[in-house]
């Protein structure tokens, strides 16, 4: 009887090993972010004070170089980090809030939520506008994938012939 | 879910057998609850501003647990609130509702449940789903338990379903599927000839394992991430051992950069018991053994497993102002901890005895190397680092040496004297990044003076000294208490050493509170210091605050 209970319990771990997915390398998938016209936006929420931003902006630069220069950063000083405290360092004694930034600060409730943190594309994901640096990639790479809406572009041509330049 | 439960549920409360008079005498229905309120004041000295309220100035966190009872049969349910968190609890927690719902059977040989539930398998290392109130911190697992005890001394246990995270429902795969999978034998339980030995036995497995799809664009992503232990506990006359080994198979996570080495952690544990002497010591390592249903989250939340802290909790005022949060992606460690009770009639025990502990623990980082000549330590999309099992890396977190002597002087009179020496990794552990290693000497006596059989005055006196951090600070506290009702206690730190003239600031507070049976109200005004609250290593960030709370609890 107490045989049969050891059978069982060797079987269930046995099925358990089979729960694993061991990945070889190479690890990184390569991924073309050049074949595409949107971009995203990024906006970084940050402040002077909050010790885990600057990774958040480092994290910004490396996304914008793998996609390909597809993405606009912006930074966004406000809430609780963004404070400039003359009297106690003047290394943070600058204010770099604007109203727009408190404005949206408010509105998505991004430093309430704890900063760094940011939005991509002002996408909803999981019912919150905030996305936390970790996830950044992740939201902004299906949108990548889409065709952009609309496509502006500005281009120079000389025509010599007629006038010194033309806009078009 | 809820249908399943209502399902089964009506089942019971229709069963044609139960007669309605028999019903309603053997059920029972207990429960328990809480309610912090906190009301937020302006403070210039702390640098809250009306501007930095702005018009939060109400904090709510609730809860009520209600547990039916009928036999066999039990359910549950947690309703929780949080309109808004309290400042320092995650803003995810930003809501209310029913949090946790759940039913159960349970006889002698087995149990299942269906909802929410709480489970670990051994120390925790593979498997651990808890709640903590204080740190807003809650895991569940929904989903189905079962535990099967087939003889005496052995427990089987199957888990299976997707943990809680704040308030998001589960859809679409939007966190991990975690089954995991128990076995404990004892055993002087399952044969006879062990039964009378002064040996005593216990081993134990569990393997866990998490799904969760490839959403990275970046990397490949395990999609299937499993986890196994080992463990046994040892006693034999007054000596105990016991220790578990686990392992983790590659999980790249937020918390790891994405690096794809296994991971591992072993705890192992020896203690010496006799009358008036306890000896007690531990090891510790943990590599690289975070293991979240998410690999994308960072926060505290969606832990499948836990790894046990090695540091004495400390829970006087300075004391607690330096506490050590677990490093899941390395640290190797050691504690011992002596007891020792100087007898009574003794030269220095006097009538009553004197209790002496000596209690040393430090926390190291582990020794890395990097994992190849083209990868540096830690890079993502790597296979991490190269460490030895059991060298020590030359990082301290942590350490600490608490020396405590307990006295009763008289019938009426007893106190305890504290030393504490922490060295303490500031930038790692609280991220304040570029500041340097504390070094505090804390010094503590805490006074009861009986003046009645009900009525007791208590008193602390407190000192921290350091260089760095904030300075010095000094502490004391005065509490009367008319047992078994009311209390009030009249506190202040003083951070008197801060090399800023205008942060020597006294975090003062009052409080009242009065306690009926098992209710308990307590109202405290004053001012909260920025800190760091950990509970089992488990941290959170506590801003200054200024203002009132209100707590109201009981349990029935």
């Amino acid at each position: 009887m107490k045989i049969r209970y050891i059978i069982l319990v060797v079987l269930i771990f046995a099925v358990s090993f089979n729960s694993c997915d061991k990945v070889d390398a190479p690890f990184i998938e390569s991924r073309d972010y050049c074949n595409g016209n949107k971009k995203v936006l990024i906006e970084d929420y940050t402040g002077h004070g909050c010790v885990n931003c600057p990774g958040a902006a480092v994290l910004a630069q490396e996304l914008k170089e793998i996609f390909c220069g597809r993405a606009v950063i912006i930074a966004v000083h406000a809430g609780y980090f963004a404070q400039p405290d003359f009297e106690n360092n003047p290394v943070f004694a600058a204010n770099f809030t604007t109203e727009a930034g408190n404005e949206w600060d408010t509105y998505f409730g991004n430093s309430a939520k704890g900063n760094p943190n940011g939005l991509i594309d002002r996408v909803r994901v999981n019912d919150s506008y905030v996305i936390y640096p970790q996830s950044w990639a992740e939201v902004a790479d299906p949108l990548l994938m889409e065709p952009a809406e609309a496509l502006l572009q500005l281009i120079m041509i000389l025509m010599l012939a007629t006038t010194p330049y033309q806009q078009i | 879910m809820k249908k399943a439960l209502a399902l089964i549920v009506l089942s019971f409360l229709f069963t044609p057998m139960v007669k309605a008079q028999g019903f309603l005498s053997k059920s029972e229905v207990h429960g328990n609850f809480e309610l912090d309120g906190m009301y937020y004041q302006a403070d210039d000295a702390l640098g809250i501003t009306d501007s930095i309220i702005n018009g939060n100035e109400f904090g709510f966190n609730g809860f009520a647990d209600i547990i039916y009872t009928l036999g066999n049969f039990s359910a549950g349910l947690r309703y929780e609130a949080y309109l808004p968190p309290i400042a320092g609890f995650d803003r995810n927690l930003d809501g209310q509702g029913i949090a946790n719902l759940w039913a159960s059977y349970t006889t002698d040989r087995f149990s299942i449940t269906i909802g929410d539930f709480y489970e670990q398998f051994g120390n925790g290392l593979t498997l651990r789903t808890y709640t903590e109130w204080s740190l807003g911190y809650d895991n569940a697992l929904k989903g189905a338990r079962f535990v099967f005890s087939p003889i005496d001394g052995i427990i089987l246990k199957g888990v299976y379903g997707v943990q809680r995270y704040f308030w998001t429902k589960y859809e679409n795969n939007n966190r991990g599927i975690v089954k995991g999978f128990d076995a404990e034998i004892n055993l002087n339980d399952v044969f006879n000839g062990m039964s009378d030995s002064k040996i005593k036995l216990t081993l134990g497995g569990s393997a866990v394992s998490k799904y969760q799809s490839d959403q990275n664009p970046f990397y490949k992503m395990p999609k299937n991430v499993a986890a196994f232990a080992g463990r046994f506990n040892l006693g034999i006359n007054k000596f105990n051992f016991s220790s578990e080994y686990a392992y983790k198979i590659n999980d790249p996570s937020a918390i790891n950069n994405y690096i794809y080495k296994p991971g591992a952690a072993f705890i192992f544990s020896g203690s010496y018991s006799t009358k008036g002497l306890g000896i007690y010591a531990q090891f510790k390592r943990v590599d690289n053994m975070s293991y979240k249903s998410d690999q994308a989250v960072t926060s505290n939340a969606l832990d499948i497993n836990f790894l046990p802290p090695l540091i004495e909790a400390h829970t006087y005022m300075l004391a607690a102002m330096y506490p050590y949060a677990t490093q899941p992606n390395g640290e190797i460690g050691f504690q011992i901890a002596i007891n020792y009770k100087v007898p009574k009639k003794s030269k220095i025990g006097g009538k009553y005895g004197m209790g002496v502990s000596i209690n040393y623990s430090q926390m190291n980082n582990i020794d890395r190397s990097a994992p190849n000549d083209t990868a540096y330590i830690g890079q993502s999309g790597t296979m991490g680092w190269n460490s030895d099992f059991f060298k020590f890396g030359k990082q301290i977190f942590n350490r600490d040496l608490t020396i405590e002597i307990d006295k009763k002087f008289n019938k009426k009179f007893k106190s305890t004297f504290k030393y504490i020496y922490q060295k303490y990794d500031i930038a790692t552990i609280q991220g304040h990044t570029g500041e340097p290693i504390v070094n505090a000497n804390i010094a503590i006596i805490d006074m009861t003076y009986k003046l009645t059989s009900k009525k007791a005055l208590r008193w602390e006196l407190q000192g921290l000294w350091t260089k760095e951090d904030k300075g010095d600070w000094a502490a004391a506290l005065i509490e009367y208490t008319v047992s078994p009702h009311w209390f009030i206690t009249i506190a202040d730190q003083y951070n008197y050493g801060n090399k800023h003239s205008n942060e020597k600031i006294h975090y003062y507070t009052g409080s009242f509170g009065y306690t009926l049976n098992t209710m308990r109200i307590a109202l405290t005004y004053g001012r909260q210091r920025e800190g760091v609250v950990c509970v089992g290593g488990v941290c959170r960030q506590v801003p200054a605050s200024n203002g009132f709370s209100l707590t109201i609890s009981g349990s029935f």
